[in-house]
């Protein structure tokens, strides 16, 4: 049936081109249109919109902060996530699946509940700070919300299941006969894990810190709402410009600067992940 | 000393763990509590923000708005991905791979960029004018964004029968259609449920892309949630949440009973 086949491709093909590349197309090329004024711009070409990008201090500023606190979610992710996910690989039974579910269920639990979690959590007159001031450890409501400690705690609670399931699979793949072989031989569990486990799972460790870094790089609702506005990173500040400031050109910018970076991480964790199959199949 | 270590190791275990739990719990304690304030341990226990969920129009309104598009995209990606597992097949393998290469496109996308994307092409064309062709656009994002999963799904599943399913009932006479209909489509319903789940509950989810396109009337259950929690935060929203995060849980229970956590997320046991 050819042509019910061909239909169907030019039905997927035309959503695909009605909801995504075109929408997306536009946008990027706004990107190199010039700003006139707010909500205005001409199609006059101009890359006017990406040097300010680097010659504007406040843009540069906001990009290097998201790049820093991209990479602080990146490194706890990790290193909170690497014991569970050892938990999830090499146990059994009851508790094992409890924590896959505890797991699996926190990163199917809608962003926005979360975020409203932490929120209801960190605020100064919050669960958190009530309960410091009852037990008298201490007198003033800490400041953990509307700053990047907010922002980070939780980030790092929404990106840490996607960690824990990349390092899970890949831990899992590590054949237990090496690490026995090593104990035999008398290495200690410090070692069999230096030496045996931690360069074994190194593929996994990249890649889901590649994917933990891209996904924080791009996020907004998180630092929108746990910031509060004193935290500007990439998401906010597109945000910003579309509904506030109208600039769209310099949106779009910001948009295609963004979607280069996570393109670039992807690209990059690809070709790692192909070297590692050429390895294992060597 | 070994004993020790052990329990070190499942109290580390059990703080993460608890540190994961933690915002959904504390969604839930709140939704419970009798006052707009706080406190731990609870002063009682009150059903009245749940009353007040039924109660509100603008919440009902939201919630037929998720639940209408989020059963769009479920039932579309899954039916468009399934038809592309199981009538792809015989076709070139390079017909396949770019299928599947297409779906996975947008995960690379940020929605905070597709967003954007979306509200700047449908303004300057007036779409935003009109809450019908609002809720087109906001549907037609959301099939995008869900196809990535349905497809990956759907893929794996037909990829995992036995080819040996079809051939014998080939064999013994079955055309197609039949072929179709009575062996691979009933050995297929695990991954199409999963499907539908995971395609329904990102669309039911996804605060970003309808947050852009927003307008009075068209105001999904998260960006509903979004607006409360920055103008008038009330533990209304907190009943809400809990029902959304009770929803998603035994999503994963039936997916874990129908299919086994462990095969999606690609462990062997």
């Amino acid at each position: 049936m050819p042509s019910v086949r061909t239909g169907y491709v030019i039905l997927l093909g035309s959503i695909f081109v009605v909801f995504f590349v075109i929408p997306v197309g536009f946008f990027l090329s706004v990107s190199v249109a010039l700003y006139l004024e707010p909500g205005i711009f001409d199609d006059t070409f101009t890359l006017e919109n990406y040097a300010r990008l680097v010659r504007d201090d406040y843009a540069l500023g906001v990009l290097t902060d998201t790049l820093r606190i991209s990479a602080v979610v990146t490194i706890l992710c990790l290193v909170l996530g690497y014991p569970l996910a050892m938990f999830i690989a090499r146990e059994t039974g009851f508790v094992r699946r409890a924590v896959m579910i505890v797991t699996v269920a926190s990163l199917f639990t809608n962003l926005v509940v979360r975020t409203y979690g932490w929120l209801v959590f960190l605020t100064p007159r919050g669960l958190f700070n009530n309960m410091l001031l009852d037990s008298g450890l201490i007198e003033k409501p800490l400041r953990l919300m509307f700053n990047e400690t907010g922002v980070i705690i939780g980030l790092v609670q929404i990106m840490l299941p996607i960690q824990i399931i990349v390092l899970a699979v890949s831990l899992q793949a590590i054949d237990k006969v090496l690490e026995d072989a090593a104990s035999i031989a008398g290495a200690g569990k410090v070692r069999v894990f230096t030496r045996i486990i931690w360069p074994l799972s190194l593929p996994g460790v990249i890649s889901g810190s590649i994917l933990v870094f891209t996904l924080s790089m791009s996020s907004f609702i998180t630092p929108e709402f746990l910031g509060g506005g004193r935290v500007m990173v990439l998401g906010t500040l597109i945000r910003q410009l579309m509904t506030r400031s109208l600039n769209y050109p310099f949106a779009a910018a910001v948009s295609a600067t963004l979607l280069l970076l996570a393109i670039a991480m992807l690209v990059s964790l690809a070709i790692i992940s192909r070297r590692v199959m050429r390895h294992r199949g060597a | 000393m070994r004993r020790l270590a052990r329990l070190f190791y499942l109290a580390v275990i059990a703080v993460i763990s608890l540190y994961l739990l933690l915002p959904t719990l504390v969604v839930a304690l709140a939704s419970v509590s009798p006052s707009a304030m706080l406190s731990f341990p609870p002063t009682g226990f009150s059903l009245e923000w749940y009353g007040n969920f039924l109660a509100r129009d603008e919440f009902t309104e939201s919630f037929i708005i998720s639940v209408l598009l989020a059963a769009f995209a479920a039932l579309v990606s899954t039916g468009l991905a399934v038809v592309a597992a199981t009538g792809l097949r015989r076709v070139r393998r390079r017909a396949r791979q770019f299928v599947a290469g297409l779906a996975l496109f947008p995960i690379i996308l940020p929605t905070i960029v597709y967003g954007p994307a979306l509200l700047l092409l449908s303004g300057s064309m007036g779409v935003t004018q009109s809450m019908w062709l609002t809720l087109l656009v906001i549907a037609g994002a959301h099939l995008v964004l869900s196809l990535p999963f349905a497809v990956q799904i759907c893929f794996t599943s037909y990829d995992d029968l036995d080819p040996a399913m079809e051939e014998a009932a080939v064999i013994a006479g079955a055309g197609h259609g039949r072929v179709l209909r009575r062996i691979v489509v009933p050995l297929l319903i695990p991954g199409i449920l999963a499907s539908l789940m995971f395609a329904f509950l990102i669309s039911f989810d996804e605060p970003v892309v309808s947050l852009f396109m927003s307008r009075h009337d068209v105001v999904t259950l998260p960006v509903r949630i979004l607006t409360y929690m920055r103008f008038r935060p009330d533990p209304t929203i907190a009943a809400i949440s809990t029902i959304m995060s009770l929803l998603a849980l035994l999503a994963i229970i039936v997916v874990d009973r129908q299919i086994g956590l462990d095969r999606i997320l690609g462990l062997r046991r």
